[in-house]
């Protein structure tokens, strides 16, 4: 595990969402965390698959996500754990692992429980669920808002009888401008109101947000009809409408992507440049938003596709030039010319 | 009556020689459709489903994601153009079947090709090492890897080598950037590196003489050199990129038409041609 490290930066807010699922072997692990703390990042939002550590009812198998969280603590970084993924023991046959009946709403509880008690006083912040309001990750139903405040609030009730110190984060939502009555999704903005009127107050602590930038500067205005970083303002003001203006944000997923072929994509130097600027925005001017991860720094294995384009650090760990500036961003310096 | 015993004796020879023609004929008659029995038994066993479907159909099926000109773009009106277009359209004609285009968006294309949605993926498809037991990869019709351009004058780079104590221009932190700090910091080139915008930007401070060499992918390489003018690259790739047609695991027969077609293709220079229409 190496001694205990501290992470040296001027922000606070910078995190970056790391991919350490299907990371086997220890010393990558190992590797991509000390990378994340060097770059300055106090934060990392990972992803643990209820179906990969729950194969079988109530037996469970935390060796991999044991590395993982006791890596990260030992180089000095807040892990956010996203918590989602049916294992097949509890759902139909034939259906995806996004596919979660409200019949086994108690099982995720029960699992997000069990995983509070396994890492008790290492990970303090459990995010319940992922984008539910888009078809393909409710299981390819139509998004449900009250249904999702129906499993946030088992959820955050069982973990609070098992300890009341960890944050229970609403799953953010994906950013999107589906019209009403869409096969694939409800717009981010409704299915938030519509959470606070099935009754999500009181039932979460933090409010998980993704905030990509898509091809405009972090500092673009938001706009009810625009997918933007500052999208997330809305979002927040969504909450402080609903009475939630004092409950903190986390944003898990954000960032821009330099793809040289794909549509979305920006050139490599404004990735930098937009990249930096928004974690600084976080720390200047959003005190709502308690941190910023960046999606994703680092893959086990090139997807070669889009979404190489989204990392700070090759799977060979060569860093990009984005990570050596927002290091040098976090240690108070300046960007590359 | 030794005249009659001749006659009938020869009519019995011819009999017989008659007879022998007609079972000669006969086996070889069988031979023969023993063998087309089995040619078209091996035939079938052989060329797989996916050439099957191909000859049957005449249609040679093509998924790909056409945003990426010059190798894929579709227009307002549907039309397909681009160097893998072009590309297909010949490989269809000396198959003697017609091309159809699908339009799938990069992450897409595997599930599309594993769903049989088309026969092949022919869209600036990078080899994967990681998928060869998924699908099969034909062998590189072009490397999309990293060139060094110089001035058409300069003779002293012949390779990396000579880049030391030189100005390399590169896009700000793209993988020509990556490349130009790996030979400076592990191959111990002592080399300065120059950032630029776009790779554009840097191949034309090389023509005009601000910098000595510009790291850049080949096709914007070759656009240029093509270009304007003045400017070369030296032949071998700094980094490989190999853009490869992909096919489903049961397509053996097909992958072997298509390796031979691209060969003859390579031999013919029509790939070259394909090159200098699309890359000018």
């Amino acid at each position: 595990m190496g001694p205990p490290q501290i992470v040296q930066t001027i922000n606070p807010k910078i995190g970056v969402h790391t991919r350490l699922t299907d990371e086997v072997e220890e010393w990558k692990i190992k590797r991509t965390l000390e990378m994340v703390r060097e770059m300055g990042a106090s934060w990392i939002v990972e992803y643990f698959p209820w179906g990969y550590y729950e194969r079988e009812k109530e037996q469970y198998d935390w060796n991999h996500s044991d590395l993982v969280v006791d890596h990260a603590l030992a180089q000095g970084l807040t892990v956010v754990a996203r918590i989602d993924f049916v294992p097949e023991w509890a759902r139909p046959t034939n259906t995806t692992s996004r596919y979660l009946s409200e019949e086994h709403f108690a099982d995720y509880a029960d699992f997000v429980c069990a995983f509070v008690e396994h890492f008790s006083g290492r990970v303090r912040h459990v995010i319940v669920w992922n984008e539910p309001n888009l078809s393909f990750e409710w299981g390819y139903r139509e998004p449900d808002p009250g249904a999702y405040v129906r499993l946030l609030k088992a959820t955050y009730t069982r973990v609070k009888e098992v300890d009341g110190n960890v944050l229970v984060l609403a799953a953010g939502l994906a950013p999107t401008l589906a019209p009403p009555g869409s096969e694939w999704g409800m717009n981010d903005l409704e299915f938030l109101q519509r959470m606070y009127e099935a009754g999500a107050r009181g039932h979460f602590d933090g409010l998980a947000v993704h905030a990509y930038g898509w091809v405009s500067p972090p500092d673009d205005p938001p706009s009810p009809d625009v997918l933007n970083f500052a999208r997330s303002e809305l979002i927040h003001e969504v909450m402080a409408r609903n009475g939630d203006g004092d409950l903190p944000c986390f944003i898990t997923e954000a960032g821009w992507n330099d793809h040289p072929r794909w549509s979305r994509a920006v050139p490599p130097g404004l990735r930098i440049e937009y990249t930096v600027r928004a974690y600084a925005k976080a720390a200047e001017e959003w005190p709502w938003c308690q941190m910023v991860a960046m999606w994703a720094f680092r893959y086990p294995r090139p997807a070669r596709t889009f979404q190489d384009g989204f990392t700070f650090v090759t799977p060979g760990f060569i860093p990009k030039l984005i990570y050596e500036d927002v290091r040098r961003y976090a240690e108070g310096g300046k960007q590359t010319e | 009556m030794r005249s009659g015993e001749g006659a009938t004796r020869g009519r019995e020879h011819l009999h017989l020689h008659r007879q022998r023609w007609f079972w000669l004929v006969a086996a070889i008659g069988c031979w023969l459709l023993a063998l087309r029995w089995i040619y078209a038994t091996w035939y079938r066993g052989h060329t797989g489903p996916t050439w099957e479907r191909i000859q049957r159909s005449g249609v040679v099926r093509v998924c790909m994601d056409a945003t990426y000109p010059p190798f894929e773009l579709q227009d307002a009106a549907g039309g397909f153009s681009g160097y893998d277009v072009d590309l297909a359209e010949e490989l269809a004609a000396r198959w003697g079947v017609d091309p159809e285009f699908i339009n799938v968006h990069f992450d897409g294309l595997y599930d599309a090709l594993l769903a049989g949605k088309c026969d092949l993926l022919l869209s600036a498809l990078p080899y994967d090492e990681t998928l060869t037991e998924d699908v099969l990869f034909s062998p590189s019709y072009f490397n999309a890897g990293l060139l060094l351009a110089i001035r058409e004058d300069e003779r002293r780079i012949r390779n990396t080598n000579g880049l030391a104590g030189r100005n390399v221009g590169v896009e700000l932190g793209t993988g020509a950037h990556l490349e130009a700090r790996r030979l400076r910091e592990q191959a111990r080139i002592p080399l300065e590196i120059v950032t630029f915008p776009s790779a554009r930007e840097a191949l034309e401070a090389v023509r005009a003489g601000d910098i000595d060499a510009a790291i850049a992918e080949s096709v914007a390489v070759y656009r240029f050199v093509h270009g304007p003018g003045g400017m070369r690259h030296l032949r071998k790739f700094l980094t490989d990129e190999q853009y490869v047609i992909a096919m489903n695991p049961h397509s053996g027969y097909t992958w072997n038409m298509i390796t031979d077609e691209l060969v003859r293709m390579q031999k013919e220079g029509f790939l070259e041609a394909l090159g200098a229409k699309w890359f000018q």
